[in-house]
């Protein structure tokens, strides 16, 4: 695919060990039985804000935390404000009207200048660039994989609210769980007031959101509730169930109580 | 990397962003010489300094700064063609506002 051209794991490698990773469309397929927890090679769709605002996961390592969940590879859409080829990369910066960020495209010394996608890409277009979040002596920047312009300006509108469900999604919890999600009440805001439960909540995928939500709802039981009213009540699967219950018990949110299969809340 | 937002605004908006950078994107309704009314939400009155190569009919994206007669002295114009959904462009304005924490940083001098 001539689109990837500029996607080369050798290039990478030179400019910083760099593993490149594949795009996956991650957990915002919309539909439930596909919601997996998110895998930190996950593309993920954010704001030029986000990425400013992400909160570095380690010191000194590029990592970084968004919503609480490890971000590395991710999608941004904005113009191109200023364009300047250097030696070993060309860098543009862009600015989604949230922020402005550089995006840094590294050239594939086996290719000519001519080969690469400068020319196809000005000052002002709109582009869409798949990258991987950097940090170098303090500065963020995204090391693109892929920079493309934008054909049809509905993707500028469609990016933004993609950016917003995903943010929601992992804040909030899907919409199908979103109902018993009272979780962070009102505006987006109170994620950062909020402590106890909705800390605890942050960064679980939706089925473990949803089995935590109505062990909560159900009052939770000092002798538990066993996966198979679980199941019923949340009209889950036994092995979604199972899944967010093994996700729970990981972080010691529940506990099994009379046998393997029933659970509580561990309460502290 | 740098931590200033250009916030996307629609005409009932702008009293509260006299003074600074806004992205406006709206229906072309009038050419004039220096100027475009531009329909986003209500009617803007666009003052183009520069050969704008905006249509009438077309969509067109404004970025400036809002006087203090809530005209718009554009900085950049860009034409959008004429397939802009202009009710999503609108949901789109009013969410971005509704998540600020995705998608605005205040000013703390409110310039920008």
């Amino acid at each position: 695919m001539s689109a990837y051209g500029g996607y080369s794991n050798t290039s990478y490698g030179a400019a910083g060990g760099d593993d490149g990773g594949g795009f996956m469309w991650g957990s915002q397929s919309g539909s439930q039985s596909a919601v997996k927890p998110i895998n930190d090679e996950s593309l993920r769709p954010v704001t030029i804000k986000q990425i400013i605002d992400a909160e570095p996961a380690y010191a000194g390592d590029a990592s970084f935390r968004i919503d609480g969940l490890d971000v590395k590879q991710v999608t941004i859409v904005g113009q191109v404000r200023t364009i300047n080829p250097q030696t070993t990369n060309i860098t543009y910066k862009i600015d989604d009207g949230t922020g402005i960020i550089e995006v840094k495209q590294w050239l594939d010394a086996d290719k000519t200048a001519s080969e690469t996608t400068t020319q196809t890409i000005s000052e002002e277009d709109y582009v869409r660039v798949w990258g991987r979040l950097k940090s170098f002596s303090n500065k963020r920047h995204v090391g693109a994989h892929v920079i493309k312009p934008i054909r049809d300006v509905s993707e500028i509108n469609y990016h933004m609210l993609e950016a917003t469900y995903v943010h929601l999604f992992f804040t909030r919890g899907g919409p199908p769980g979103g109902d018993g999600g009272a979780v962070g009440g009102g505006d987006g805001d109170s994620m950062f007031v909020d402590q106890g439960d909705d800390a605890r909540h942050r960064g679980y995928s939706a089925k473990g959101r949803r089995m935590y939500d109505y062990l909560q709802r159900s009052g939770n039981p000092t002798e538990g509730i066993h996966m198979q009213v679980i199941a019923r009540e949340t009209g889950m699967t036994i092995q979604d169930v199972m899944a967010a219950a093994e996700e729970l018990l990981s972080h010691g949110t529940i506990y099994t109580t009379m046998d393997d299969e029933t659970y509580a809340i561990l309460d502290r | 990397m740098e931590a200033r937002s250009t916030p996307r605004i629609c005409a009932s908006m702008l009293p509260s962003y006299v003074g600074r950078v806004v992205i406006i994107v709206g229906k072309v309704l009038e050419l004039r010489d220096e100027s475009a009314l531009l329909d986003a939400n209500g009617q803007i009155n666009v003052i183009l300094n520069l050969s704008s190569h905006l249509m009438v009919g077309n969509a067109a994206q404004i970025i400036g700064k809002i006087n203090s007669d809530l005209s718009v002295k554009a900085y950049q114009a860009k034409d959008f063609g004429n397939n802009v959904n202009f009710e999503l462009a609108q949901r789109v304005v009013e969410i971005t506002h509704q998540y600020k924490e995705l998608f605005i940083f205040e000013d703390a001098d409110g310039k920008n």
